[in-house]
């Protein structure tokens, strides 16, 4: 059988992106007080997400004692989070600041499980593993920018059973709705997609796609036909800006794929429309229908992007991106400058 | 690189996409128009999805993704997103493979098919290695095709079918118990 | 007017959505927001079903709750040929619904694990529906041996086909590998084919061509 070349060896240069790992809402209802802890995992480590004195905290899932799993602990009236197993007792910084057993000794140096710098955003948890080189921001959404927008949705985020750059890669691909969503997405007459230009701006990936307005006869009418602007932070953002054909309202898809694992992913959704006697579940439901239709689809791919798979000029988004993939992942191991001048130089083609 | 037998010929059915396996790889199993059978690798030379998720339209293959179109051959003769164009220079895995004794035989390598032939009983897929297997069967009328490293397909051979195919269950079920 | 209590992921839905429309019988659908609402469990759901499970039919002025409950009643009152639950094989019949119901307890239950976040015991549930879906593959490899296409013997597709259907052909969302069952995929296939079947968000292969379809 053929080999397959993996696109980029070294995946060490995601943890220096933000990634969203759970939403505002689940650390609420997580337990009455709302605080956690709720563990998650990110890029294949443990991590451990809890509100201490009033602060959104991530740190590593894993107590310096014994390693047992902090997030089944609990955490403190006085803004602690405590082991399960011995009571170490840990501060917001990740530094274990008692141990029960030995109350009155000073507490080891090496007692502290690993902090990560942790932000929260459009009602999203985000967590940064890698923060020395400081050179990545947390993905823009124009949900809460744009004044049009009278109503934001936070989506209950779901997990695949694929890559989060597969996720991305079927999120922007134009040559596949004719096939994944007829009826849904798109009119199976249309299945030539424009080869459009693609800029590279602050870290993002931009294009601008309009297909035709005749689908509009034909498609369910929660179908956000329109323009479609794509904004989409790398490596796994995705701002959809899109001016409905209907309406001529602006409507957003936004999305972004945590990686979980080599092969899992967790995806977000914030979804804004100008609608506000609209209910949630509206657009919500249309949403997970066309989910419904790429996921089996798209789990029939491997994890990992390769090298060997075949491209066309009507590949040009994920080829791009794919191009960019590796040059973040070699230039991350050149280090900073080369990673920050990688993620950082604009190209231009759309002019 | 084994030669194994990879579905029975009368189970891959005009219309059909049977999902196989060998050693590690995974095959798709289908029979073109022209009635040969052809065993490919379950992997879209484009993005990588599984061929049997897709359509076997007779003269070709479609795969569920972006709806390229495999000839019987493996080329790829219409691809949508260029408005159907062909591309003759690419081509899905394919395997050298051959029909002989109502059983479809596929090898990555150079294929030599045995003579192995008579009333085929119900294939078998054990939770355990093809090994494992292999030490309690009769080599004359069983053959074993390794799906991975834990399990694996028993194709046997027995003029008593209902008895043998018993006999292979109470054996799985020994064998898996045994863990 | 018969009223479906429905929603549109669910399989169990899937099952009385398919009936109805071969017994081309006409519906009014209420959906209920299963995931991410979780509606089936609010105070006014579980008034119409306690057990707050879907579906649920309004129908001759009662309430019918439970899938394989209502392929029953539906097919004995609303099938004037008799096809689809044909009373010389009723035996065989209640038996497979009960094996669609043990397709709930665990390969639904494994698909409502990975793809809607349900907490329970999903190996327990992956294993149970291995040792179902080997049983299913070898009926229906004897069946087709014997000259029959259904898990029913006759010419004529029953409800015991459609209560499995929806669960079986949805494994792989539950993380189930359905690789080692051909005569099953081959049951799938030629049931997907039947005149009429429409298939739901989740479902491959889709029977026809992109050409048929339009
Ligand atoms: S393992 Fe955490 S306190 Fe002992
Ligand atoms: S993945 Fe096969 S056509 Fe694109
Ligand atoms: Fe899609």
């Amino acid at each position: 059988m053929n080999i397959q070349r993996p696109l980029v060896e070294d995946q060490s240069y995601l943890r220096h992106f933000w990634h969203p790992v759970a939403t505002l809402q689940e650390l609420s209802e997580s337990n009455a007080q709302g605080v956690g802890p709720i563990g998650r995992v990110l890029l294949e480590e443990a991590v451990v997400i809890a509100k201490l004195d009033d602060k959104i905290v991530a740190m590593a899932d894993r107590c310096a004692h014994r390693f047992a799993k902090l997030s089944a602990g609990k955490v403190l009236p006085d803004g602690r989070l405590q082991c399960p197993y011995h009571g170490w007792q840990y501060g917001s910084d990740g530094k274990c600041k008692l141990i029960p057993a030995c109350p009155n000794d000073p507490v080891p140096k090496k007692a502290f499980t690993q902090a990560y710098e942790c932000e929260v955003k459009y009602g999203l948890i985000w967590v940064r593993l890698d923060s020395s080189w400081n050179c990545s921001s947390i993905p823009y959404c124009e949900a809460w920018e744009n004044p049009e927008f009278k109503r934001q949705i936070i989506g209950v985020p779901y997990d695949w059973g694929s890559s989060a750059e597969r996720r991305w890669e079927n999120f922007t691909d134009f040559s596949h709705f004719a096939y994944v969503h007829p009826g849904t997405l798109y009119d199976p007459a249309y299945s030539e997609p424009a080869i459009v230009p693609i800029d590279r701006v602050g870290g993002e990936l931009q294009f601008f796609l309009e297909p035709g307005k005749d689908m509009l006869n034909t498609l369910p009418p929660e179908s956000p036909l329109g323009s479609w602007t794509y904004r989409a932070a790398m490596p796994y953002s995705i701002n959809l800006s899109i001016r409905l054909y209907r309406n001529d309202q602006p409507f957003l898809l936004w999305t972004t794929s945590s990686p979980v694992t080599a092969d899992t992913c967790r995806n977000f959704m914030i979804i804004a429309h100008t609608d506000p006697d609209i209910p949630d579940d509206q657009p919500i439901r249309f949403q997970k229908i066309v989910l419904a239709e790429d996921q089996p689809v798209i789990e029939t791919q491997p994890g990992g992007l390769s090298l060997d798979e075949i491209s066309l000029p009507t590949d040009k988004v994920s080829n791009q991106y794919r191009k960019w993939l590796r040059e973040l992942g070699h230039a991350a191991t050149l280090g900073k400058e080369a990673f920050e001048k990688a993620l950082l130089t604009d190209i231009i083609e759309s002019r | 690189m084994s030669t194994y037998i990879v579905a029975l010929d009368r189970e891959v059915l005009p219309e059909g996409l049977v999902r196989g396996r060998m050693d590690t790889a995974e095959l798709v199993i289908w029979r073109g128009a022209s009635g040969s059978v052809h065993v490919w690798e379950d992997r879209c030379p484009h993005r990588s999805s599984r061929l049997s998720a897709g359509r076997n339209m007779g003269a070709y293959l479609e795969d569920p993704y972006h709806g390229w179109r495999f000839a019987e051959d493996g080329t790829v003769i219409h691809v949508p997103a260029e408005g159907g164009k062909g591309h003759p220079e690419i081509s899905a895995h394919v395997l050298a493979s051959a029909v002989t004794g109502g059983f479809v035989w596929a090898s990555a390598g150079v294929l030599e098919t045995g003579d192995f032939a008579g009333p085929p009983l119900r294939p078998l897929h054990f939770g355990v290695s093809a090994n494992r297997v292999a030490a309690e069967l009769d080599p004359t009328k069983t053959r074993i095709t390794p799906w991975g490293a834990a399990a694996c397909m028993v194709y046997g051979i027995d003029p008593d079918a209902m008895a043998a195919h018993r006999m292979l269950t109470a054996l799985r079920r020994r064998l898996e118990a045994a863990g | 007017m018969i009223r479906l209590y429905d929603y549109a992921l669910s399989g169990n839905c899937f099952k009385v959505r398919l009936l109805l429309s071969w017994l081309d019988l006409e519906y009014e659908t209420r959906l209920v927001d299963f995931y991410p609402g979780f509606e089936h469990r609010s105070d006014t759901f579980r008034k119409i079903n306690p057990l707050g499970q879907l579906p649920v039919i309004e129908i001759d002025g009662q309430l019918i709750r439970d899938a394989q409950a209502i392929l029953i009643y539906l097919a004995t009152t609303r099938d004037p040929l008799g096809q689809w639950c044909p009373m010389d094989r009723i035996g065989p019949i209640y038996q497979w619904l009960a094996f669609a119901d043990s397709i709930t307890g665990t390969i639904s239950a494994a698909r409502l694990h990975d793809a809607m976040f349900f907490r329970l015991d999903v190996d327990k549930a992956r294993a149970g529906g291995v040792q179902l879906l080997r049983i299913l593959d070898d009926h229906l490899w004897f069946a087709e041996w014997a000259g029959q296409d259904w898990i029913i013997a006759g010419e004529h597709p029953t409800i015991a086909d459609i209560a499995c259907f929806p669960y079986v052909a949805l494994a792989e969302e539950g993380g189930i590998d359905l690789a080692p069952y051909a005569a099953i995929q081959r049951w799938t296939d030629r049931f997907m084919r039947l005149p009429g079947f429409a298939p739901m968000a989740g479902m491959m292969p889709l029977p026809l061509p992109k050409e048929a379809r339009t």
